[in-house]
């Protein structure tokens, strides 16, 4: 289980979340929604570890009972979270399939111990590729640098792409939907809903909108407002703040 | 200079038999050169060498020159050389041999990082003055003197091949040009002397390393190369492991003509120990549709000034220049480019990447010239710098003198750090603080990296790692 | 806005920027310019403009020199030469961010047009820079005017020195729009 229990966070100064209390077993798919500014990205930012948010002491983020919140990024993604940028990072000069291979090296090593067998670079090369083609992205991706020149929904898939090969126990997706069009939009969302199943990944999806959850179907949608979570529900709640809006939710 | 066919079935057979020779240093009587410079340590040097009487009076005159010039007001910071200090001629058999307990710790441990031979380390720091290459690269030198391809000790080739010398040494790079060129021009000794007939193309590339034996790592080497037309090859000095000496100033002057149609690339890894300032004149002259590269790698030294440079001499000359630099702690990086359009319809292009850390200092300093009749010029100048801490520092200073409105003349420089957003988003993908910066860094350098033989771009990429860890957070 | 003018006399100023400054620099017969911003307030931020008209043996000797001396200053360093006949152009741009001024953002362009047969143009834009998480960087740019921009011009009809006026002023155009 996700446990997030009452998140204070500030950031350059600014108290952003006020105390968010969320749950999220794994499998499950969680939708957090909210108006502009409600603090949905410094959420996800937080329970990557963003070096510039502070966290309060009575805040707690717990993966299956571990407190992760004084874990530093890439302690927190060994211990199983993934975080979908909203915007990925370019890193001029880095192969993609470079990159690739030596994050699942480190975090498979991590993870297993010393009884893991690196894959050979070949055969990484082959397991990247099978993945790509689920998610129809050109092998040709993997020999340019890392996010660089990528279009917009190029870099959204190379997220979901990271994901499948690093198999998170959870993942959060900032707004993946934000920049696609309506066909890589629904190669994105039945990639990730696919995954969750493979895996058993339970995904927090933070968007604006409706469409992306038509394809993620999650059981529990969120409101973020003034810094906390004002209501809770089921794929209704969804629906209701689509065609309402976000003002007398 | 035209050569008759017979004269080039003369050297080829010449080179065949005496190439092995290139290897051994000339037997000699024990001589120790005292400290300080004056004209009797270079008469007894050139005595030592049994040297043609131009080339002892080439030293002379370069003496006087080395004495009447002013050292530069401008670049690094050279107060602490001291010329009386410095013992100006060693043969390379007598040099003092260290034992392994004085070589500094930070040294071994970079051997031992880079998983440096045994063999190699006792020779790096000095433990063993002499490497026997021989055994190890036979087959290549087979294949060299097989295609007529000079590859010789400067000492020796200038008893073997004076012609050369008279037509080139000293002409590209006169004395006169700087300071340091007239103190490399009155002791030179040691360094590497390469000739490619015409239409010879060496695919594999030529390694000082491999004819190492001390006089390579000398102060002052010479060397001199002549790429014929037609020709093509490429030169790789130095390696990224460090050099432990106790020489404290290396002064070392290179000179290449690239004739018609030729091409040439020339590669330096230079990893001198902290103390040692390296002052160094490189310069190629690139004759018609001729081209030259440079790829300059300075990651240690105390002090370095070198700026590489091409005279773009007839039409259709092409100069390239790839420079990278690591200043860490302490250290002055002063570096660059020099291109000179002498002809028209020539081009050429420079890269540096500089990485600063610490009190490291990077400095790009260039030069791209185009004179009046130098017609139809192009000329792109990349300078990125990296800066690591809030101690370390950059500086660029490049220059465009434009006599000649048909050009297209560009030049970018810009100075960043490892951005926090990208350490955070290859954290978030499992790697270390220090992986993440240590993958950037490598990401900035990897224009250069990818033009480096493989050995030199794994062991090079290595060394930063190691240079990374514990230079962030 | 502070106007200054390259004239006959050599001119030395040097502005303190507390807040925001405009500057912009015009030349039109030559002379000499050595000009100085210092940014010493947390927060300043200054614009240098400038073209520079070179025509018949007009001489120009041009420095400016940004200097960043608190955090959180920004310069931006914009200009523009061209020159005609013999004219010629010295210039020297540095940007020099002091170790205290972290988060400063600074930026040089130089952009030259050579017209004239007999025109010279030196350039030399310089970085000192003692602080990591700053952002500065420069650009130069030297060329005469583009032959096709010219074949289309005159294909439609423009004289030779109807093109060419046009296509320099489009040249300087952007900082004239600043003034």
């Amino acid at each position: 289980m996700l446990e997030i229990k009452n998140l204070k966070v500030r950031r350059d100064e600014k108290e952003i979340l006020k105390g968010v209390n969320l749950s999220m077993n794994r499998g499950e798919i969680h939708a957090l929604m909210g108006p502009n500014g409600s603090g949905k990205s410094t959420l996800a930012a937080s329970l990557m570890g963003h070096p510039d948010i502070i966290v309060e002491d009575s805040s707690e983020i717990l993966i299956d009972g571990i407190n992760i919140k004084e874990m530093s990024p890439d302690q927190r993604a060994i211990a199983g979270l993934f975080l979908a940028f909203q915007y990925p990072i370019e890193i001029p000069g880095v192969p993609f399939l470079e990159f690739l291979r030596i994050s699942y090296n480190t975090i498979m090593k991590a993870r297993i111990g010393e009884t893991f067998r690196p894959l050979s670079p070949y055969k990484f090369k082959q397991m990247a590729v099978s993945k790509m083609k689920i998610l129809k992205m050109d092998e040709s991706f993997l020999d340019r640098n890392l996010n660089e020149g990528f279009s917009g929904g190029e870099k959204k898939k190379a997220e979901i792409l990271q994901m499948s090969i690093l198999e998170p126990k959870y993942a959060i997706l900032d707004e993946t939907d934000s920049g696609l069009d309506v066909s890589a939009l629904k190669i994105v969302a039945i990639g990730a809903k696919k995954l969750s199943e493979e895996f058993n990944i339970g995904i927090l999806v933070i968007t604006h909108y409706k469409r992306i959850l038509e394809y993620l179907k999650p059981t529990h949608v969120h409101l973020l407002k003034d810094g906390v979570i004002q209501k809770s529900g089921g794929y209704e709640l969804a629906e209701a703040l689509d065609q309402k809006g976000y003002e007398d939710a | 200079m035209p050569k008759s066919l017979s004269n080039q079935e003369k050297q080829l057979k010449k080179s065949k038999t005496e190439y092995k020779e290139g290897f051994h240093m000339p037997d000699s009587s024990t001589f120790k050169s005292e400290k300080g410079l004056n004209e009797d340590v270079i008469r007894n040097l050139s005595k030592m060498k049994d040297e043609p009487k131009w080339m002892l009076d080439f030293r002379l005159k370069s003496y006087e020159l080395f004495l009447s010039m002013e050292m530069p007001n401008w670049g690094a910071d050279l107060s602490g050389i001291n010329f009386d200090e410095i013992h100006y001629y060693v043969k390379p058999s007598d040099k003092q041999e260290i034992s392994w307990n004085d070589v500094p710790d930070d040294v071994k441990t970079t051997f031992d990082r880079l998983g440096v031979p045994q063999a190699e380390r006792e020779f790096l720091s000095g433990v063993k003055a002499q490497y026997d290459s021989e055994v190890v690269y036979g087959s290549l030198i087979k294949e060299m003197s097989e295609k007529g391809v000079i590859f010789l000790g400067t000492d020796e080739a200038l008893k073997k091949y004076p012609e050369y010398f008279e037509e080139y040494f000293g002409k590209i790079i006169t004395p006169a040009d700087n300071k340091f060129a007239a103190l490399n021009s009155a002791v030179w000794s040691g360094g590497s002397f390469i000739y490619i007939p015409k239409g010879v193309s060496i695919t594999k590339p030529l390694q000082a390393y491999f004819r190492i034996n001390a006089a390579n790592m000398g102060q002052f080497e010479r060397t001199l190369i002549i790429a014929d037309e037609g020709s093509y090859g490429h030169y790789v000095e130095g390696c990224s492991a460090p050099v432990y000496t106790s020489n404290s100033l290396h002064s070392a002057v290179v000179e290449i003509a690239v004739k018609k149609n030729a091409r040439f690339r020339y590669t330096t890894i230079q990893n001198w120990y902290s103390n040692v300032y390296n002052l160094v004149t490189k310069r190629a002259y690139a004759y018609k549709d001729a081209t030259m590269e440079w790829v300059d790698g300075n990651i240690g030294s105390k002090v370095t000034m070198k700026y590489p440079s091409v005279y773009l001499m007839e039409e259709g000359a092409r100069g390239e220049v790839l420079s990278l630099a690591f200043a860490g702690v302490g250290q002055h990086q002063d570096t660059g480019a020099k291109m000179v359009h002498l002809a028209p319809n020539t081009s050429s292009n420079i890269i540096s990447k500089s990485i600063s850390k610490k009190s490291g200092r990077a400095t790009y300093r260039g030069l791209v010239k185009v004179v009046k009749k130098a017609t139809n010029v192009k000329s792109n100048i990349v300078c990125d710098a990296l800066l690591l801490d809030p101690e370390s520092r950059t500086d660029t200073y490049p220059f465009m003198k434009i006599d000649n409105k048909h050009v297209k003349i560009g030049h970018e420089a810009s100075v960043s750090r490892v951005g926090a957003e990208q350490l955070f988003y290859l954290m978030s993908r499992g790697l270390s603080e220090s992986s993440a910066a240590a993958l950037i860094v490598n990401g900035f350098i990897e224009p250069i990296i990818k033009e480096l033989p493989m050995e030199y771009a794994l062991e090079l990429n290595r060394l930063i790692e190691l240079e990374m860890e514990g230079s962030v957070g | 806005m502070i106007k200054i003018e390259i004239g006959k006399d050599p001119k030395k100023e040097k502005i303190i920027v507390k807040n925001h400054e405009d500057v912009y620099v015009t030349g039109n017969n030559g002379g000499n310019l050595d000009l100085e911003v210092v940014l010493e307030k947390e927060g300043a931020s200054v614009n240098i403009y400038g073209i520079i008209i070179g025509k018949d043996a007009d001489s120009y000797k041009i420095k400016t020199t940004s200097s960043h001396l608190a955090p959180n200053t920004n310069s931006r360093v914009h200009i523009k030469g061209v020159f005609m006949d013999s004219s010629n152009m010295d210039f020297s741009g540095m940007i020099n961010i002091d170790k205290v001024a972290q988060l400063s953002d600074a930026y040089l362009k130089n952009d030259n047009l050579m017209i004239g047969d007999d025109c010279k143009v030196n350039s030399s834009p310089q970085l000192e820079i003692k602080a990591d998480d700053v952002k500065a960087s420069h650009g130069v740019t030297i060329s005469t005017i583009d032959d096709e921009q010219m074949y289309y011009l005159m294909s439609r009809s423009l004289s030779y020195k109807d093109s060419q006026d046009l296509l320099v002023s489009g040249f300087i155009n952007d900082i004239v729009q600043k003034l």
